[in-house]
């Protein structure tokens, strides 16, 4: 048997040479079923090993390639998706205002809030509907939560706005479930309050609109709830401590009421006197 | 440094590559050069039989493996090319530019004809095309590939030598 191995190892050459030709004549002669089948196990355990290597680098290749289009695709979709929450949150809040659009019988004229007074608290606004939309003078604004303000200068492209939270600002009120008078105050534009005589019937949790008396805001509009009944200085009196419904800290969108101020019919007749020098 | 195995190995799979490749990019009147049986010559000039015949039998068989229906075919013609290139390797005796492109050309119409002898066997075929075959696809196939071959020995025994100068 070691003559055997002896003789193959010293004539390696020609060795080769026979087991080359005769496996290869093997499969030159073996049939097409032999052939395929013979050609498919080599394939499967001498070159699959090599393919599947290749392969591998090939796709940790495009792993990284993929990786890098999928970053960019990110970013992208990070942004849109940043647009498309705003614009969702843009449509929720005009759905809100359609609603109390259609809920109000006024004219009301939609207008973007774009700048407010630079100052704390602030008491104006400046929103961008002016005479060119119709607005005019004393027109009360208002929000899909309530009373707002009302326009205190017009321009041809943008109006100001004076706000509730204003300390010269003074709303006729009334609370709604007594339908009892008064007049909404504000001290520093951070806390509402109003007097009203001491027998009555007010209490905490208690709507109040405006009562329509002062001839610029039409009555019953919503302006707050009743936050604390308190004594007043004079025993008269209590004062009634209030909240007000509206937000002006996030307020973007307003409703200029185009009405035009109860005793406008009167300004005519007033401006018309004349007075003797 | 790559062990001169893997040089040769690698070699031998560049050459098929090429051939897959841009072979049939370079065709001249629908000749083509044979970089495989090139690769091998390469292989067994410089290495001996022994590496030939191994060389040209997993060629051989790694270009049947892309026709199941004529596998040994190429491994046979491969392996008989090999061993007989191999006789000729620089091992044993020294042998000049022109001595080595009348080797490859022998080489190839030795490989042609073991491969259309068998393909013609297998057949039941005639065997009367063959000289006319050999005439009108090996030789111009094996001028070609032999041209090839020479751009390439004039770069690095004559160009190279005196770029590096």
């Amino acid at each position: 048997m070691t003559w055997i191995f002896q003789l193959i190892v010293r004539h390696r050459a020609i060795s080769s040479l026979l087991l080359t030709v005769v496996l290869s004549l093997t499969m030159l002669n073996a049939n097409a079923q032999r052939q395929a089948r013979i050609s498919r196990g080599l394939l499967i355990s001498v070159f699959y090993p090599l393919g599947f290597t290749l392969s591998l680098s090939t796709n940790v290749r495009n792993i990284f390639a993929e990786n890098k289009r999928l970053r960019a695709e990110s970013a992208a979709l990070m942004v849109r998706v940043a647009m498309l929450e705003q614009r969702a949150a843009e449509n929720e809040r005009l759905r809100e205002i359609l609603k109390i659009s259609e809920s109000f019988s006024y004219d009301l004229l939609p207008a973007r809030v774009i700048m407010r007074e630079p100052a704390t608290p602030f008491r104006s606004v400046v929103i961008a509907a002016g005479r060119s939309k119709g607005v005019g003078l004393w027109m009360p604004v208002v929000d899909r939560r309530g009373v707002v303000g009302k326009v205190i200068q017009v321009l041809p492209g943008i109006s100001l706005v004076q706000l509730l939270k204003d300390p010269a600002a003074h709303m006729s009120v009334m609370v709604a479930r007594t339908r009892t008078p008064a007049i909404l105050e504000s001290g520093s534009g951070e806390t509402f309050s109003f007097r009203c005589r001491s027998h009555t019937d007010v209490a905490p949790g208690d709507t109040i609109t405006t009562s329509g008396l002062g001839g610029i805001f039409p009555s019953g509009l919503m302006v707050g709830f009743v936050r604390k009944v308190s004594d007043d200085p004079d025993p008269l009196f209590k004062r009634v401590v209030l909240d007000l419904s509206v937000d002006f800290e996030h307020m973007e969108e307003v409703f200029v009421m185009r009405l035009s101020p109860q005793w406008s019919a009167f300004r005519a007749e007033v401006d018309s006197i004349k007075f003797d020098k | 440094m790559i062990p001169t195995t893997l040089k040769w190995i690698g070699l031998l799979v560049v050459c098929l590559l090429v051939q897959g490749t841009i072979g049939h990019a370079i065709t001249i009147a629908g000749t083509c050069p044979d970089f495989v049986l090139v690769g091998l010559f390469m292989v067994a000039i410089r290495n001996g039989p022994m590496a030939a015949i191994l060389g040209g039998f997993v060629l051989g068989l790694t270009q049947d493996l892309y026709a199941p229906s004529i596998l040994g075919q190429n491994a046979l013609a491969q392996t008989l090319t090999g061993a007989f290139i191999g006789i000729f390797n620089d091992k044993v005796m020294r042998t000049d530019a022109w001595m080595k492109a009348v080797i490859l050309l022998s080489a190839f119409v030795i490989h042609d004809t073991i491969y259309l002898v068998t393909g013609i066997a297998k057949e039941h075929g005639s065997y009367s095309a063959l000289p006319v075959e050999l005439l009108v696809r090996t030789l111009p196939k094996a001028v070609y590939s032999v041209a090839v071959v020479g751009v390439f020995f004039l770069w690095d025994s004559l160009l190279k030598p005196n770029l590096r100068k």
